[in-house]
């Protein structure tokens, strides 16, 4: 494994780490509080100090380590966990996320960055331990007018107690490292230096006892060995986490300090070297001394008396055990309760583990990819059997296309994830905006698990969070203005996301004064968007904000304003394959919903025909399919008459300027135009139109090749696809045909009008 | 990456002075050009003082460098020492080698006599 690919391990792991600081943080905030909770913040600091140490990243270490001292208080109930700390917390966050971001090199040379990192250290101060103890220390000194007479009994008492102290603290940690070690760009020197952020290392034995001869001598491999003693409070896990990233292939053995000479006694027997040497080795670093390796009064360990193979790679030594049970004393039973508890809750964590998988994107891209072509020879296979008008091969084919379909769906899900993430990331949007902008907001979430394809949740964070913002500062009123409006304090800012007729929903609505129309009217005559005499709906007018450089906003703030932020947001939605639709009341709120396809890889289309031209119509879209030669023209209009409902169409060869390409067959010939007029009705959202077309081909899964940027200015047409048979169709976009419709319909209809007013005078 | 110059100061003597940065990066090829070019004499002075940057692999060469001359019965002395080499020597406990000179295959040969 190189150590580009392990770097890059860390990054991701330290953004998923700071992504889960902020949640908890985010649920502190709002004044949840548990153990489990400060437990999973401690552990991302403190894990995101232990992975930086191993890459020799000092300065995300020494500022982690503050934030770890901080939290572990919290945690051990040293101090309370209160709205000004919580405060700091996000902060130190956000700076941990700039120092993971710069190498040790970057930050040495960013003096903002070394300003804002001593700011937080002083800001942290209050709360972190070494003010706690030097004030202990403070307070037990001796007054100025007080002299305190110590006894020499007492000196000794005093320092027979630190030994004593330091004594119960010494760890043994023995290395043998992976030979390939050094080669992957572990250096042992990293990981002595990150135990001395645990505590003091008393003594580190170097073992040159396995260099091979001169002529077989790698200079990339590994030949040295260590013996460390190191005296730290710190837990066993901790110092385990230190060699996280080494222990396949190593022997790391960990001796807590309750370790009995038995257990140092297997130790050295493990041990590759000569006996002789190694307890010479201990006795230097201190972890044992020559009467206690000479007696052999104490009983063996479990390990022993069990015959337990002792794993090569890290061990745990149960020691406790041993020591009641040779004072008499059984253990406690609330011991193994709580065993069992940890064992089950290990098991769960292990179960949950084991269900999730990191992928390269690039590799699911690939797949989506491989799928599609499949799918698309599927089809050809499909043509080919139907014409070959053999049943078994038919039937052989179907079940084929059943599988191919099974297929793609799962590889489809593959892509598809939550966007309750991105929606979880606007909480501290609100939260701190809000506290910019002086307000006070609550976000609710609704519909967090609905999924989409990844691609969408990408792109779609800066459109929301324009839309968020401008709902932040235009939309929802101050404190002041709510109350004296009868509104609660708090202004309510919904984000929620469902499923719809084969499209996701996502919608942003809020309770705050509304789009005021008049104002949005005034800007667009302002502007020469629009004239005095235009007539326009509700929906036509909203629809206006999204012009570029269109803000009826009174004032430029650092959040909005500018009139550059909701253009951006409709041309990223439209790329997406989706629109966006706006409701608002005066003093009531306003609700953004924007509509997305599922998933912009692999759809179920619908194949229909136009004057020899293929196209495909997401079978999502469509209501039903009627032939219009049963239906009447009303003259002039672009409607039918379908159930007493008017439904407006228009036909596609007319608006893409079709022409026959191929010379018809004489049955084609002989066939009255009428036959040939087929209507597809399709809805997108609450509108609905007609697609006339020539004729109708049936369902065909579709993959969506997206048309080239030179297509973009393009109406109506949203990709397009390869058919069995070789030749391209064109995939429609349902939504601006819909659009087109129902336009051409309404200026046929204000014509037909005029025309009659004409007549009639 | 490392620099290697070897001296012969006398007949008997040889200096050998390594600078600049002796890390994994450059380790391999130094050792291949300290080994072709190596010629054990009775005593040989090490000059490390100008060693910029080390880290394991630079100084399990260098460990490497004091058994080569052990074993073909030559002495040593590190004349200088630097920072870097100074520093991870009092950390990992190889002053003995470095500074006290103490011979570095003494206890392989202490083990074998002990066997036998």
């Amino acid at each position: 494994m190189s150590l580009d690919a392990v770097l890059q391990t860390f990054y991701v792991e330290a953004k998923e780490h700071l992504e889960a600081m902020e949640n908890v943080l985010l649920k502190m905030d709002e004044g949840e509080s548990d153990d489990e909770m400060l437990n999973e913040i401690f552990r991302s600091a403190h894990t995101i100090k232990g992975s930086a140490g191993i890459f020799g990243l000092d300065h995300i270490v020494n500022f982690t380590h503050v934030v770890e001292n901080v939290l572990d208080r919290v945690r051990a109930n040293e101090i309370e966990i209160e709205k000004k700390l919580i405060d700091v917390l996000f902060k130190c966050r956000d700076h941990i996320q700039n120092l993971v971001g710069a190498n040790l090199d970057e930050f040495n040379t960013q003096p903002d960055l070394q300003k804002t990192d001593q700011e937080l250290l002083e800001t942290l101060t209050p709360w972190s331990n070494e003010v706690g103890e030097q004030t202990e220390q403070e307070s037990n000194l001796p007054d100025n007018n007080e002299t305190e007479i110590i006894s020499d009994s007492e000196t000794v008492t005093a320092e027979n107690e630190i030994e004593d102290e330091e004594k119960d603290n010494l760890w043994h940690i023995s290395l043998r490292l992976s030979a390939d070690c050094l080669r992957n760009g572990m250096d042992p020197l990293s990981f002595i230096k990150f135990l001395t952020t645990l505590g003091e290392i008393k003594h580190v034995e170097t073992l040159i006892d396995h260099f091979p001869k001169p002529e077989d001598f790698d200079a990339e491999t590994l030949y040295l060995a260590y013996e460390i003693a190191l005296q730290s409070k710190a837990s066993f896990e901790e110092i385990e986490n230190t060699f996280m990233f080494v222990q396949e292939d190593s022997a790391i053995t960990i001796l807590p300090p309750s370790a009995t000479v038995e257990d140092y006694r297997t130790l050295i027997d493990k041990l590759p070297e000569d006996n002789q040497k190694i307890e010479e080795v201990l006795i230097k670093c201190g972890s044992l001394t020559k009467p206690l390796l000479e007696q052999d009064s104490v009983p063996p360990s479990n390990a022993i008396a069990n015959n337990v193979d002792v794993p090569d790679n890290v061990e745990t030594v149960e020691t406790d055990k041993n020591k009641l049970e040779q004072l008499g004393i059984e253990s406690p039973a609330v011991t193994d309760v709580a065993a069992d508890a940890e064992l089950t809750k290990a098991k769960q964590s292990k179960t949950s583990e084991g269900k999730q998988i990191r992928v390269d994107s690039n590799r699911l891209d690939l797949l989506i990819n491989l799928i599609g072509e499949l799918v698309i020879n599927q089809q050809r296979i499909e043509l080919l059997s139907k014409e070959s008008k053999n049943p078994p091969l038919t039937e052989a084919v179907d079940d084929f296309e059943n599988f191919t379909n099974q297929i793609r769906d799962a590889a489809l899900s593959l892509r598809m994830v939550p966007i309750g993430g991105t929606f979880q990331r606007f909480k501290r949007l609100v939260r701190d905006t809000a506290q910019e902008l002086n307000k006070e907001i609550e976000l609710t979430i609704d519909g967090a698990d609905t999924e989409l394809d990844r691609l969408m949740v990408e792109k779609l964070g800066d459109p929301l969070t324009h839309i968020i913002r401008n709902a932040m500062d235009h939309g929802l009123e101050s404190v002041e203005e709510r109350v004296s409006l009868g509104k609660s304090t708090k202004g309510q800012l919904k984000l929620a996301a469902y499923h719809e007729a084969g499209h996701i929903v996502i919608s942003i609505s809020d309770d705050g004064s509304g789009i005021d129309k008049d104002r949005v009217r005034e800007k667009a005559i302002e502007k020469g968007i629009l004239n005095n005499e235009s007539q326009l709906n509700d929906n036509e007018l909203f629809h206006l904000i999204f012009h570029p450089g269109f803000s009826t906003a009174a004032s430029v703030t650092n959040l909005s304003g500018r009139g550059v932020g909701m253009d951006v947001v409709k041309r990223n939605v439209e790329a997406l394959q989706g629109s966006i639709d706006i409701s608002s009341q005066a003093g009531l709120g306003s609700e953004f919903k924007i509509r997305l396809p599922l998933t912009l890889a692999i759809i179920d289309g619908f194949h229909v025909e136009a004057k020899g031209t293929h196209f495909i119509i997401p079978q999502a879209t469509i209501i039903e399919c009627i032939n219009l030669a049963h239906h009447q023209d009303i003259k002039g209009r672009h409607c039918i008459n379908l159930r007493g409902e008017m439904i407006p169409f228009l036909n596609i060869s007319e608006i893409f300027n079709l022409t026959t390409n191929k010379a018809p067959s004489p049955e084609e010939s002989n066939k009255t135009d009428t036959l040939k007029r087929e209507l597809v009705i399709v809805q997108f959202g609450s509108d609905i139109a007609g697609i006339e077309v020539g004729t109708l081909n049936g369902e065909i899964q579709t993959v969506v090749k997206p048309l080239g940027p030179i297509f973009r200015a393009l109406k109506g047409i949203g990709g397009s696809s390869l058919l069995g048979n070789g030749e391209i169709a064109f995939i429609l976009d349902v939504p601006q045909l819909i659009e087109l419709a129902i336009e051409k319909e309404a200026s046929s209809r204000v014509t037909i009008e005029t025309n009659t007013n004409n007549l009639e005078q | 990456m490392a620099e290697i110059d070897i001296t012969q100061k006398d007949e008997n003597i040889s200096e050998i002075t390594i600078s600049g940065e002796l890390d994994i990066y450059c380790v391999m090829d130094t050792y291949q050009q300290l080994f072709q070019q190596l010629e054990v004499k009775e005593q040989t002075l090490l000059n490390f003082g100008g060693i910029s940057e080390i880290d394991t692999a630079g100084v399990q060469l260098l460990i490497m460098l004091l058994k080569i001359i052990s074993d073909k019965n030559g002495t040593y002395q590190v004349t200088s020492l630097g920072e870097p080499l100074a520093d991870y020597s009092n950390l990992f406990q190889l002053n003995r080698y470095f500074i006290d000179f103490e011979a570095i295959n003494k206890n392989a040969s202490t083990i074998e006599e002990s066997q036998s």
